[in-house]
């Protein structure tokens, strides 16, 4: 319970970080997703969808499944 | 041979890091043109360009140009209400003839191709964005 609060969290302070910095979604499969542009993802306190820049897809991820969140500066 | 870093290259760099991200053709001197519609389809450096959807290499020496497509107008102008400051609610129309209140700037999320908009009881409507049908902003009295 503490780690989906936390996770939850972490991605709620990047959604509003002015300006938007991009960040990638680690799962605990290994499975990454990147997140380019802040109007790409929708989050909701259990789940995060993505909505895909890449393939033109979305995915919905259980937030109890996500094992890491890496933040990283736009070049 | 030496690496091409002309204008075109210069271009290109623009294009792949706008956001959001505008679609934009690649027209060759042939005549033929390839569609981006995303910044990851795409690699470049100084000898080639690499398309990935569908996968083609091409050289500089093809590439006669580069155009903005217009066909992305709907997915800009949602990023654009999201992105407005202060955030002035919208509704999404959809052309089965339903619409979808876009209450505030964590109430969608959009790609060029699919759409998702939270629903009042935290349910979540996805659908493609050729169903967007139109786009009504609900402007504050003045």
């Amino acid at each position: 319970m503490a780690k989906r609060v936390s996770i939850f969290s972490e991605l709620n302070d990047l959604m509003m970080l002015q300006p938007f910095r991009p960040f990638s979604i680690i799962m605990a499969s290994g499975v990454r997703y990147e997140v380019t542009d802040p109007e790409a993802i929708l989050l909701f306190p259990t789940t995060v969808t993505i909505f895909s820049l890449v393939r033109g897809g979305h995915a919905a991820l259980h937030v109890r499944q996500i094992s890491a969140i890496e933040a990283y500066e736009r070049h | 041979m030496a690496d091409y870093n002309g204008p075109l290259f210069d271009e290109l760099k623009v294009l792949h890091s706008r956001r959001p991200f505008a679609f934009f053709a690649v027209k060759l001197k042939t005549g033929e043109r390839y569609e981006v519609r995303d910044s990851a389809s795409f690699a470049m450096n100084g000898n080639v360009i690499v398309l990935l959807q569908p996968r083609v290499n091409l050289n500089w020496d093809q590439i006669g140009g580069f155009e903005l497509l217009e066909s992305d107008s709907k997915y800009a102008e949602i990023v654009g209400l999201l992105r407005r400051k202060p955030f002035v609610p919208f509704a999404v129309l959809r052309n089965n003839g339903h619409r979808y209140e876009v209450a505030g700037r964590g109430r969608a999320g959009l790609s060029p191709w699919t759409i998702g908009i939270a629903t009042p009881d935290e349910g979540l409507t996805i659908f493609q964005m050729e169903e967007v049908s139109g786009v009504e902003v609900h402007e504050p009295a003045s």
